[in-house]
């Protein structure tokens, strides 16, 4: 079931399925490697704020706001 | 003459790569109509003298931010790309690169940072990366100077396969082919680096390893400053430069007026660089010898702290806080910067997104962030009496910042925009690239801040000798005196904090105020105003009604805040 990446569990990896946001949300986060496609695991989680991203090398960190246009489907291993 | 563009993500090592091959340059020259900022240098390879142009790091040619619009104009301007990669994170450098391959600029991969692909386990087979994009790829380590050589020989061999283009899915498609067939990854033990590098975001430790560096760096910027005042600066002014000005005195002595506007009064028969007021004396100490330690120890700081790649982290830690403010994370950094000069912070908020966000961070900054002068002109004042009350007044201007930020919020319309960041990995900061980065801010200093305390000191001792500032400060005697408590006279330091806030905080030293007057007079100083070079550009930045708005803020909360100190302080 896809979810979206703020509610990923810390430590699971996911495969994204869909940006629901604008062409600017869409084309920043594709030039980090956030894209329909690409798996991606959460690293971290601060209070009230950001998520951290892996996504092979890069790591990226990532607003709670647009973390939640972001809907990916978690690959269990 | 044949041109040579860096082009490549941010914190790929493109400017270290620019300070190896080149000699004589320029930098931070703006591209027209943009701040901005770029280096430009000259240099010979083979028997050809070429140009070489370090791009503004971008990480996609679809352009998301003004610096990669920039970037975007200048690839059609040049003859041959250097395409510097970071081979630790090959994969999202590819993003750029495959878009590169697309254009008719032919060009040329230097794989860089690959010394650092072995401690992260990580191996690349170049030749079958080469082959792939169609390219030739050279690994380099800039620092060391490592495949410099090679990477320069490889130029004329530079090409373009000039793909077709392709979508993003497509794109990221084929660069997980290229991936998957030219990298492995070993598992590794982690390095010392690494683990430091998980513990300065983690959610705990983080903001324990930010505490530290934030208070690290701000003993060391006052062991800086400090050292050189003591050991250099205060020397020369009061060895060297003494006994020439106090001549220049003597010679004057038939001349009061222009005794007075160039060496200024004498205080016990002898000239004081601090109370003495002239152009030579109080006019060249204040910057020089009083304010330049101070910003250069800051901006050594800041520039350390930027290469390292500490600055990203703390904007994410911060991210959540800065939210209640209406911000988000990254606006730190232009509220650090200005902690050094206002200036070059205000146009910082250029990387911000939103108009509104900009005109809070903006408004901020001018009323609650205080200079490396003005906080040098504090901690002189107050010291003497003991530091909580400098400590005091730093207090008073953060509670400023915080509840005006709440406040504004509420009042304006808009959205905060995300943050999407990259965290880089720590690097050992290369020392050639930092000093070059140095050096363009502390000269940008001087030349900023010499001719307009000069100026400044100058109209004061213009309007004093015109009986101009009587007549200002019986026209606002009240607020001054009812409201603030502060002496009739404080209103010349008041006038003066419309010019530079610092020589206006300097202005109170010779009035005999209590120390309870000092406070309140640092306090509302602070916040009164921006100098006059910080409201010229806020103009330029934010146009006349935001800033309109926004000297509205200022000096009322000056007021407020000021009567309400004047009303509560227990001394």
């Amino acid at each position: 079931m896809p979810i979206t990446l703020d509610r990923m569990t810390k430590g699971t990896k996911g495969r994204v399925v869909s940006i629901a946001g604008g062409r600017g949300a869409v084309l920043k986060l594709a030039a980090q490697g956030i894209a329909p496609g690409m798996t991606i695991e959460k690293v971290g989680h601060l209070r009230g704020g950001p998520i951290l991203v892996k996504v092979g090398q890069n790591q990226v960190a990532i607003g709670k706001g647009l973390a939640s246009k972001v809907i990916v489907r978690v690959v269990t291993e | 003459m044949k041109r040579i563009l860096l082009v490549g993500n941010p914190n790929v090592g493109k400017s270290v790569i620019f300070t190896k091959l080149t000699g004589v340059n320029v930098c931070a020259s703006n591209y027209p109509g943009t701040t901005v900022e770029f280096c430009r240098g000259s240099s010979i390879i083979g028997s050809e003298e070429v140009e070489i142009i370090d791009v503004p790091g971008a990480y996609s040619l679809e352009p998301t931010n003004k610096a990669e619009e920039v970037a975007i104009e200048m690839l059609s301007e040049g003859d041959v790309i250097i395409n510097v990669v970071d081979a630790t994170n090959l994969e999202r450098n590819l993003f750029l690169t495959t878009q590169l391959l697309e254009r008719d600029t032919p060009l040329v991969v230097a794989l860089n940072i690959w010394d650092e692909t072995k401690h992260r386990g990580i191996e690349i087979d170049v030749k079958r990366l080469s082959e792939l994009l169609g390219v030739p790829v050279i690994p380099t380590n800039a620092r060391s100077g490592f495949g410099l050589d090679h990477l320069v020989r490889a130029l004329k061999h530079a090409t373009t396969p000039m793909i077709e283009p392709l979508t993003v899915d497509e794109r990221w498609q084929r660069i997980g082919k290229i991936i998957s067939s030219v990298q492995r990854i070993r598992h590794h033990h982690h390095t010392f680096l690494e683990g430091l590098e998980d513990a300065s975001i983690h959610p705990v430790s983080g903001y324990i390893v930010a505490a530290l560096v934030i208070a690290v760096t701000f003993a060391i910027i006052r062991l800086i400053g400090e050292s050189l005042i003591g050991y250099i600066l205060d020397p020369f002014f009061e060895k060297a430069y003494m006994p020439l000005l106090l001549r220049v005195s003597d010679y004057l002595v038939g001349h009061p007026l222009l005794h007075d506007v160039l060496v200024g009064k004498l205080v016990e028969g002898t000239i004081n660089f601090k109370e003495s007021f002239g152009l030579l004396s109080t006019g060249l100490y204040v910057p020089i010898g009083m304010v330049l330690p101070y910003v250069v120890a800051f901006y050594f700081m800041l520039g350390l702290l930027e290469d390292i790649g500490y600055l990203p982290r703390l904007a994410v830690l911060l991210d959540g806080f800065m939210h209640r403010l209406g911000l988000h994370g990254y606006s730190i950094i232009p509220s650090l910067l200005g902690l050094g000069c206002n200036v070059p912070a205000l146009l910082a908020t250029r990387v911000l997104e939103s108009r509104r966000e900009r005109f809070i961070v903006a408004t901020l900054i001018s009323i609650a962030v205080p200079c490396a002068a003005l906080q040098a002109m504090i901690v002189g004042l107050l010291a003497p009496f003991g530091m909580r009350y400098v400590a005091l007044v730093y207090a008073v201007l953060f509670l400023v910042w915080l509840g005006l930020g709440l406040i504004i919020r509420l009042f304006t319309r808009g959205f905060i925009p995300a943050l999407l960041i990259e965290i880089p990995p720590y690097r050992q900061p290369y020392l050639r690239s930092l000093l070059m980065k140095f050096r363009i801010r502390a000269l940008g200093f001087l030349k900023e801040a010499v001719p307009v305390v000069i100026v400044g000191v100058g109209v004061v001792n213009v309007f004093y000798a015109l009986g101009i500032l009587d007549h200002i400060a019986r026209f606002t005697s009240p607020i001054i005196t009812k409201l603030l408590g502060l002496p009739r006279e404080a209103v010349i330091a008041v006038v003066i904090g419309f010019l530079r806030k610092d020589i206006g905080v300097g202005m109170l030293a010779p009035l005999n105020m209590t120390l309870r007057q000092l406070v309140v007079g640092c306090a509302t100083l602070a916040m009164f105003f921006p100098c006059i070079a910080t409201f010229v550009v806020m103009f330029k930045e934010l146009g006349p009604i935001n800033t309109a708005k926004s000297i509205g803020i200022m000096v009322l909360t000056a007021f407020v805040v000021g009567g309400l100190l004047n009303a509560l302080l227990w001394f």
